[in-house]
């Protein structure tokens, strides 16, 4: 290596760095001490490390570390019970806005729904596919459900786009829960069951 | 596979307090040359062992703990910086901060701490993250690399990024 076939400054960074051994490295030993102008870039380069390692990291207060891991587990705790509280308010709702969207799209597809026992089975296709992420920010759904919730919209935005698990939100309701949901199903039920009633009667 | 990963990795919950005390001020240090705020990395190393928490069924042992440990952080960090949406010091406010000594000629390093401070502030977020894990933390390429969830390629070009930019920046010539 001559002195006019310069080192790229890259590969003195990496040969300060210790990245570059054996041939290569004892080669451009050699050509530092014919070339002024890389070795005055492999010092320029080492006076910058050595200037970097004096960045200093402030140390907190002795308490910050002694109560670290049981803040930690307070967190934990609290974003625990924040999630749970996010499940009631908002997720329910929006659940139940997208089952009476499927509910309707069951209607106008394949005619009245069937009698009350269906409920379950439709939770449970909701639990198997309808209710994803991907159906409810690409279908157009998302809008309906997130009109409906109102100001909590954006919370379950964020909750949906940043953990992408609304499938396993269903999984986690508890059953007082999922009851609630059927609850609301039930009653939608039987309102198209009257509304049916009466639209037989006036024919 | 060291034990404390084992044994994190099968599900262990009591060792979740071990991990903690082994990694927390490492995570508070990276935290912290990242995003070049204490009060934010103060709260953000307790964040991020929140999500470890959380995310642990999701650790497989593929990779080492303290990178999945180190991988979470740097994404909450540069989450955290998107929104702030103040990654970097213009290059104009800092470069130059060494001064020449009238005496030597050379760059005065006596306001060094802060010179470098602000050196390191005037470097993109990724380039910050990389720059500390390899220069401070002595992580290989391939450690960074599943760490901050890119190539070995893309380590070492932000690496050589950043070493040209504090050139720079401290008045020693390289990128601009």
């Amino acid at each position: 290596m001559s002195a006019s076939n310069c080192i790229g400054e890259d590969r003195l960074i990496d040969f300060v760095d210790g990245e570059v051994a054996g041939d290569e490295a004892a080669s451009i030993e050699r050509h530092l001490e014919e070339c002024l102008a890389c070795r005055a870039s492999v010092e320029s380069l080492r006076r910058v490390l050595d200037a970097a390692g004096s960045d200093k990291v402030p140390e907190p207060e002795p308490a910050y570390w002694a109560h670290f891991a049981r803040n930690v587990a307070s967190r934990v705790k609290s974003r625990a019970e924040s999630r749970k509280r996010r499940f009631r308010l908002v997720l329910i709702p929006g659940l139940a806005t997208v089952a009476v969207c499927v509910l309707l799209v069951v209607m106008f597809t394949r005619g009245p729904v069937g009698p009350v026992g269906d409920v379950e089975s439709i939770i449970a296709d909701l639990n198997a596919s309808v209710v994803t992420e991907e159906v409810l920010l690409e279908s157009g759904v998302d809008a309906l459900v997130l009109g409906q919730i109102g100001t909590d919209a954006g919370l379950l935005n964020e909750y949906l786009t940043e953990t992408g698990e609304l499938d396993e939100v269903v999984g986690e309701l508890d059953e007082d829960e999922e009851r609630a949901l059927i609850n609301k199903l039930n009653n939608l039920m039987e309102l198209r069951g009257s509304i049916d009633s009466d639209t037989r009667k006036e024919c | 596979m060291d034990e404390l990963s084992t044994r994190f990795s099968s599900g262990d919950d009591t060792v979740f307090d071990e991990v903690v005390n082994r990694y927390s001020r490492k995570v508070y240090e990276l935290c912290y040359r990242i995003l070049r705020n204490e009060e934010e990395a103060r709260d953000m190393a307790q964040d991020v062992f929140v999500r470890v928490f959380e995310k642990r069924g999701k650790f497989g042992g593929r990779s080492a703990l303290y990178t999945w440990i180190y991988r979470i952080a740097t994404n909450m960090c540069l989450t955290q910086l998107k929104k702030n949406r103040v990654h970097t010091v213009p290059l104009e406010a800092v470069e130059g901060t060494l001064e020449a000594n009238p005496d030597s000629g050379g760059p005065d390093y006596s306001g060094l701490e802060a010179a470098v401070s602000n050196a390191m502030a005037g470097l993109p977020p990724r380039q910050r993250a990389v720059f500390a894990m390899r220069f401070f933390d002595k992580m290989s390429l391939k450690e960074i690399a599943e760490a901050s969830g890119t190539s070995v390629g893309a380590v070492k070009a932000n690496y050589h990024h950043a070493v040209r930019r504090l050139r720079s920046i401290l008045g020693e010539g390289g990128e601009r």
